[in-house]
């Protein structure tokens, strides 16, 4: 069950005035909040400090966050944690970000990229980095007009179209946090062949952002 | 430091490991300092953060708990709790006029030292920062007078270099200020200071030189290296 077919979290979202089953133009409000793209539920979010859009993002989010958090040795109870952390850092920096800087999913994994490894510091009691290091102070112009498209700079797809020992390699080194000599332990092979495998996928997306930056 | 198109850059390797978190502070430190006036390098931490992107959006969603949304939005409802006012420690004095970049302003500098005749190191003060039990890392500035030689030595590991005035040289090249010089257990080296001008480095090494000549060991206890 979706949070929306819940009345309680209806109304805690903001979506009814009272906890009864909402009006037709609620309705229809919910729906196009439901399909919006996840760059301009940030948007609304900066914006009108709009609930509904942060329960949608947060549903859409959350879970990946946690494979993500799970990946990198994060006990259940720890990766919820960090995945609370980094959704409450979403709602409170939104409107630092700049859809023309980066897609919603870039943002948000470089906030829990880098809350991460706050944790592991605090955790060994060294200092953490400096809070607005990593934050970009940008403040997106308000128009309630604006309607963002999927700003997909297509990675998603070119990330599909390596060949899969690269994306293997990839997914590894990112996601479950293995160095490349603990990568070529684990899948029996040479260091050479991760590091050049490694290479090969980074250059490859790396000129493939750069086209779509037109350099 | 301006934003000047550095010639020597940290390998792609080193930079998706401070991008992942997997190096000390000290490096850390060096690398976010170097990239701070470094476009290239800029460019591939998005790069990688893109990488890390995409790859949240194909992950395969694990369920959360039941009441994590509802968690969720009553944390949102409450109002941020004041940022612990940590007061930032002063610049000392002998460093206020070297116009540091904006990254190493307020760290936390030790008093400096002369470690030779035309030398002061003023070491950064990072807290507990390791690689092992054996192994500690040191982070600190370097200010060498012109035309001086360091003697040759080599590394008991990873030694990161950030020219931020002047310049050296070594056998791999030669180092103006944004560039960066990373050496490695196994790779001696005599860095020359250029001529025409004070050259001042950031530093961050693992474990300790090995000094290779009589003079560079007879300086060791001076130089705490």
């Amino acid at each position: 069950m979706t949070f929306d077919q819940n009345p309680q979290m209806r109304f805690a979202v903001g979506m009814t005035n009272t906890p009864d089953s909402p009006s037709h133009e609620a309705a229809a409000h919910s729906q196009a909040i439901r399909e919006a793209s996840s760059e301009h539920l940030i948007h609304v979010i900066a914006q009108q400090r709009d609930r509904h859009a942060y329960a949608v993002l947060f549903e859409r989010f959350s879970g990946r966050l946690k494979a993500f958090a799970m990946g990198r040795g994060l006990d259940e109870q720890a990766a919820e944690d960090l995945v609370q952390d980094t959704m409450l850092l979403v709602w409170r920096k939104a409107e630092s970000f700049d859809p023309q800087k980066a897609q919603a999913s870039t943002w948000i994994y470089t906030i829990i990229r880098n809350l991460r490894i706050d944790m592991a510091r605090k955790a060994a009691r060294a200092k953490p980095l400096p809070d607005d290091l990593w934050m970009d102070n940008v403040v997106v112009a308000s128009d309630d007009q604006m309607i963002f498209e999927q700003r997909a700079t297509g990675i998603n797809e070119e990330l599909k179209r390596l060949p899969k020992e690269q994306v293997e390699v990839v997914r590894l080194s990112f996601f479950e946090d293995l160095t490349q000599t603990q990568i070529a332990s684990a899948l029996n092979l040479p260091l050479g062949t991760v590091k050049s495998r490694l290479r090969l996928a980074m250059v490859r997306l790396r000129g493939f952002i750069d086209k779509k930056a037109g350099f | 430091m301006n934003a000047s198109i550095c010639s020597h850059h940290p390998s792609f390797e080193l930079l998706l490991d401070y991008h992942q978190g997997r190096l000390g502070l000290g490096p850390s430190l060096v690398l976010e300092t170097h990239i701070g006036h470094c476009r290239e390098c800029q460019a591939q931490i998005k790069a990688f953060d893109q990488v890390g992107g995409a790859l949240i959006d194909e992950a395969d969603s694990l369920p959360m708990s039941d009441q994590a949304l509802a968690l969720s939005l009553a944390r949102i409802e409450r109002p941020a709790a004041p940022a612990a006012v940590q007061p930032k420690p002063a610049l000392p004095p002998y460093l206020r006029d070297l116009n540091l970049p904006e990254r190493l302003k307020h760290e936390r500098f030790k008093s400096r030292y002369w470690g030779a005749p035309g030398v002061w190191i003023a070491p950064i003060d990072l807290g507990e920062d390791v690689v092992s039990k054996e192994m500690p890392i040191k982070t600190f500035l370097m200010h060498v007078a012109p035309g001086l030689t360091m003697p040759a030595h080599d590394h008991q590991g990873l030694e990161m270099t950030l020219v931020l005035q002047g310049g050296f040289s070594d056998d791999a090249g030669h180092y103006e200020v944004g560039d960066l010089a990373i050496r490695d257990e196994g790779e001696v080296h005599s860095p020359m200071i250029a001529n025409n001008d004070n050259c001042l480095s950031l530093v961050s090494q693992y474990g300790s030189i090995k000094p290779k000549t009589l003079l560079g060991k007879l300086l060791m206890p001076f130089a705490k290296l």
